[in-house]
């Protein structure tokens, strides 16, 4: 039964690390800011949940687990917002180029506020 | 854990390092950077958990922790800066 999961927590590791691989190359062949968010972010926090996932595996102890589960809910809980952080930094910056946006409405939301700020 | 899995794992992830290392040095932009740094932090937080797996350690799963919440809060705050965010 341990020999069984221990070749299941291998795969599994093995198969987080391809998804990092696949992260790396699209971060790299990826042409503009939000597309390389996109890549950064979701195989990436998928391949680190693989990895982690077959590390408790492996380990098989209540208090490891319980401290992989804490990052991977740290890491699904933080990707989401720094990657929406970045992305809207780069909407701000000029970072993205907006004449190939069909529709902003990011901007418009902006420009919104403005009016009805103070 | 078996040998050949952790060399694979750790070949491969060696590999996904130096592709985001390559982005980070060549940007063009502050974000390009933030966010292939952000990418290799997860990437050593999965090297950390295939070596803690591999010596059947715990030692090194507060680090675990400890990058994640860091790395989170660098981009964030370089995210915040670039961005001109100050309302």
């Amino acid at each position: 039964m341990s020999d069984v999961l221990d070749v299941v927590a291998g795969v599994l590791v093995v198969a987080g690390a391809a998804f990092a691989v696949t992260a790396g190359v699209g971060l790299l062949r990826f042409g503009d800011l939000w597309l390389r968010i996109h890549a950064g972010s979701k195989p990436q926090v998928l391949g680190l949940l693989l990895v982690l996932l077959g590390t408790a595996l492996h380990l098989r102890s209540v208090a490891a687990s319980a401290a992989l589960l804490l990052v991977a809910v740290f890491q699904v809980l933080t990707t989401p917002v720094s990657a929406h952080v970045l992305a809207r930094a780069g909407h701000r910056s000029g970072a993205v180029p907006r004449a190939g946006l069909r529709r902003d409405d990011l901007a418009a939301h902006e420009a919104g506020d403005r009016e009805d700020g103070p | 854990m078996n040998d050949v899995f952790v060399w694979a794992a750790l070949g491969l992830l060696s590999t996904a390092a130096v592709l985001v290392a390559v982005r980070v040095v060549r940007g063009p932009t502050t974000l390009d950077r933030t966010t292939a740094v952000d990418s290799f932090v997860a990437v050593l937080l999965c090297g950390l958990a295939v070596v803690a797996a591999d010596r059947d350690s715990t030692v090194y799963l507060p680090v675990l922790l400890v990058l994640s919440l860091l790395g989170f809060a660098g981009s964030v705050a370089v995210a915040r800066f670039v961005g001109g965010d100050e309302r």
